[in-house]
């Protein structure tokens, strides 16, 4: 009798679960801050927490659910101790994205300074330890470097964003503040989300959608660039180097580059079944490539800085994490009743109806649409269309990967081989 | 006669190349081995030959990777000592 797949090569079903079923709740607070707004300036705290609700709360949640998920795939590293880990950084981010909200809609400063302290130690925590698990990867292949390096960006980013903080509270703001300000943003940004996302991109797309792999040498290429460009951004800003274009430009290449090969890898891939899950990922290149000439187009025009938001956070991050969550959740159901000789259950595919998924991916669509055309115009009545397309997207987001728990739930107490008996 | 199961998984999403894979494991023995194709190395499954005490052997060919596997008893362990 040959041992099959195991429990002990992946984290508990409940460790990465719970933080994709309170993602979508947040976005839904966050659309209905956004939708009960007087107006959309980015110093009025309902949008401050609008806007953390949908980085923090759904974004940051979902990319640490799949990281526990993926890295034992991507790299065969598993967290130890994934429940507690778990159920600690779960516990810590989620209360700290509560604490955040709260702590601007009454502008207490308590609630801040707890959120602050929270949310540090909950990532902090959780990326220690996932680096750690990565460090200790024998054959590092170009994707296990590149989630490395996302996760050191990361750190950097964070370490920057607390100096930050402490030079806003103790009014020690120098001639250096806005460099590090605009350095700490590129890290997140570019740093954090873009790389991990590349990385995460480059295991995914050939291993769900059944398209060719990324040749080595287009890895070679995005991540080592990426890496320099990051490396070279603050020397830049700090040597007063005014190399600032020459940066975007770059950058423009590598992201175009990037996109480029992952939508023509999913157009050409081998099975060509109708998925929702690529419509997501194409928007979501396309999304990106939008966004990265608009930035560009920043330095010879005078455009609205939140549109950037809109593009990078909405279009092509949230896109990309709607269509991850719809194969990463039925992909973990499997699995683990798999693991526990489970077979007679709906196959991935069956797990989440197409239908259903069309729907959300078209309100979604329309939502950040609506979004790009109520700003472009100050048009209110538009963007609170968009906040309200974008609560009722994120409903039927929940509603979808609930129905794939739930066909977990109602199986994972069963005993296959009769051996309770 | 020694047999080679070739398992084609180039076309298949996920799960489906390790469910294949995991139903002709016990089909190996001293004169069976398994060749199978994919397009990404299957990081899951190395654990689950390492637990079953099985060898293999990753062997990456144009834009595929070649997985051979077989067992402590399998006469013609040799050819795979050479294969690059």
């Amino acid at each position: 009798m040959f041992a099959g797949l195991s429990l002990d090569q992946a984290p508990p079903y409940k460790a990465p679960i719970k933080f994709f079923l309170v993602a979508p709740i947040f976005a839904v607070l966050a659309g209905f801050f956004a939708l009960f707004s007087n107006n959309y300036e980015i110093h009025n705290p309902l949008i401050i927490a609008t806007i953390h609700l949908v980085t923090i709360g759904f974004i940051i949640l979902t990319i640490l659910g799949a990281l526990q998920q993926m890295l034992p795939v991507i790299a065969g590293a598993v967290i130890p101790n994934a429940k507690k880990v778990s159920n600690i950084t779960y516990g810590l981010i989620t209360l700290g994205v509560v604490s955040f909200t709260v702590g601007f809609l009454l502008y207490e400063k308590l609630y801040l300074f707890l959120a602050a302290t929270m949310l540090l130690i909950g990532l902090s925590y959780f990326i220690f330890i996932a680096l750690v698990q990565l460090f200790k990867v024998k054959n590092k292949s170009f994707i296990v470097i590149g989630i490395i390096l996302s996760l050191v960006f990361f750190m950097i980013a964070f370490a920057i964003g607390i100096h930050l903080i402490i030079a806003n509270a103790t009014s020690n703001i120098n001639d250096v503040h806005y460099d590090f300000a605009l350095l700490h943003y590129n890290y997140i940004f570019f740093g954090f989300l873009f790389f991990l996302i590349v990385a995460i991109t480059i295991q995914v797309v050939p291993m769900f959608w059944v398209a060719s792999a990324y040749k080595k040498y287009e890895q070679i290429v995005i991540i080592f660039t990426t890496t320099a460009l990051l490396i070279f951004y603050p020397i830049n800003l700090f040597m007063g180097l005014e190399m600032d274009l020459v940066y975007k430009i770059l950058f423009n290449f590598i992201i175009l580059y990037f996109a480029f090969l992952t939508i023509q890898k999913l157009q050409n891939r081998k099975r060509k079944l109708k998925d929702i899950t690529v419509y997501f990922y194409i928007t979501s290149m396309i999304f990106l490539v939008i966004g990265s000439l608009y930035w560009l187009s920043m330095s010879f025009f005078t455009l609205p800085t939140n549109m950037l938001g809109i593009l990078f956070g909405l279009g092509f991050v949230v896109s990309l994490m709607n269509g991850m969550m719809y194969k990463i959740i039925p992909f973990l159901t499997w699995f683990h009743l798999n693991a526990k000789g489970i077979f007679d259950i709906p196959t991935m595919r069956e797990m989440i109806a197409q239908k259903n998924m069309q729907t959300q991916f078209y309100i979604h669509l329309s939502s950040v649409l609506f979004f790009v055309l109520g700003f472009s115009f100050a048009l209110h009545f538009i963007i609170k269309l968009a906040s309200f397309l974008f609560i009722v997207s994120n409903v039927m987001l929940f509603i979808n990967i609930y129905k794939t728990v739930q066909i977990y739930m109602k199986n994972h107490t069963r005993d296959p081989f009769g051996l309770g008996k | 006669m020694i047999k080679e199961i070739v398992l084609d998984t180039t076309e298949l999403e996920a799960p489906e190349p390790m469910t294949v894979v995991l139903n002709n494991l016990s089909k190996l023995d001293e004169l069976t081995s398994i060749k199978m194709i994919h397009r990404i190395e299957p990081q899951m499954l190395f654990p689950i030959l390492d637990k079953n005490n099985l060898h293999y052997k990753i062997v990456p060919k144009n834009d595929d990777v070649i997985i051979y596997i077989w067992n402590n008893n399998f006469k013609d362990k040799a050819q795979f000592t050479d294969l690059n």
